[in-house]
């Protein structure tokens, strides 16, 4: 879990990770926030948040709670998905 | 101090750029319901999915005013800030309901009471697969 996550310029853009609890309670909700903090690289200092959803089995994460895991027009794909570790993966938007 | 793990009271509630005061609830679901299959000889259902899930929130307030100007239908993400109990550094859950389509708003007063008002919130998913409810902690 606790894996480098890979040293990628600039930080992602979204994470994804499997839920360990179902419905998430108030612990398992504040430990994937945790969770998608680190692998969003948040700096807890600035202003940014991670924006969390509850996705049935797995939560995704991004900075703004507007963001989609898929092109609404199209389903497609919105990010680029790299593994970190075992059910974390990090995304970056594709182009 | 540690986030006391309890939440108490709800602050930055707001939709669009109407911020709501005089908040006495806020409620979020996230709108799951079960649909069951019988079929054959069955008595009893044998399968229990969820097939569709339709989050919902719904803001309650003594500011009748602000609610009911609300025009049905409008459509702006809704957040809102349920505070730590202790009011802890990190302890806030804050959340926000994308895409919240303001449905009804229901005004009363009953007698020797404050009023309120409570304006109901239904969601929809820009893209079908993201879930248009978040959370995060401040």
């Amino acid at each position: 879990m606790d894996q480098p996550i890979p040293s990628h310029s600039p930080a992602p853009d979204a994470c994804r990770f499997r839920k360990d609890s179902n419905p998430p309670n108030d612990e398992a909700k504040e430990s994937a926030v945790e969770i998608a903090e680190r692998l969003l690289q948040i700096d807890l200092a600035s202003h940014d948040l991670a924006w969390v959803r509850d996705q049935m089995t797995y939560f995704f994460a991004t900075r703004s709670p507007e963001d989609t895991e898929f092109q609404p027009e199209t389903k497609a794909p919105r990010y680029r998905w790299e593994h970190v570790s075992e059910g974390e993966e990090v995304g970056w938007l594709a182009n | 101090m540690a986030a006391s793990k309890i939440q108490a009271n709800w602050t930055t509630v707001s939709h669009n750029s109407v911020t709501f005061s005089k908040v006495t609830a806020v409620t979020f679901s996230q709108g799951g319901s079960i649909q069951e299959f019988a079929g054959d000889t069955d008595r009893y259902p044998t399968v229990m999915t969820t097939l569709m899930t339709k989050p919902t929130a719904s803001v309650t307030s003594a500011d009748i005013g602000t609610l009911m100007g609300v025009t049905p239908g409008t459509t702006a993400t809704l957040n809102a800030t349920h505070k730590d109990a202790k009011l802890a550094a990190a302890g806030d859950i804050v959340y926000a309901l994308a895409n919240a389509v303001a449905e009804n708003c229901s005004a009363n007063g009953p007698f020797g009471q404050y009023g309120s008002a409570t304006l109901n919130f239904r969601a929809y998913s820009s893209d079908g697969s993201t879930n248009p409810l978040s959370f995060t902690r401040a």
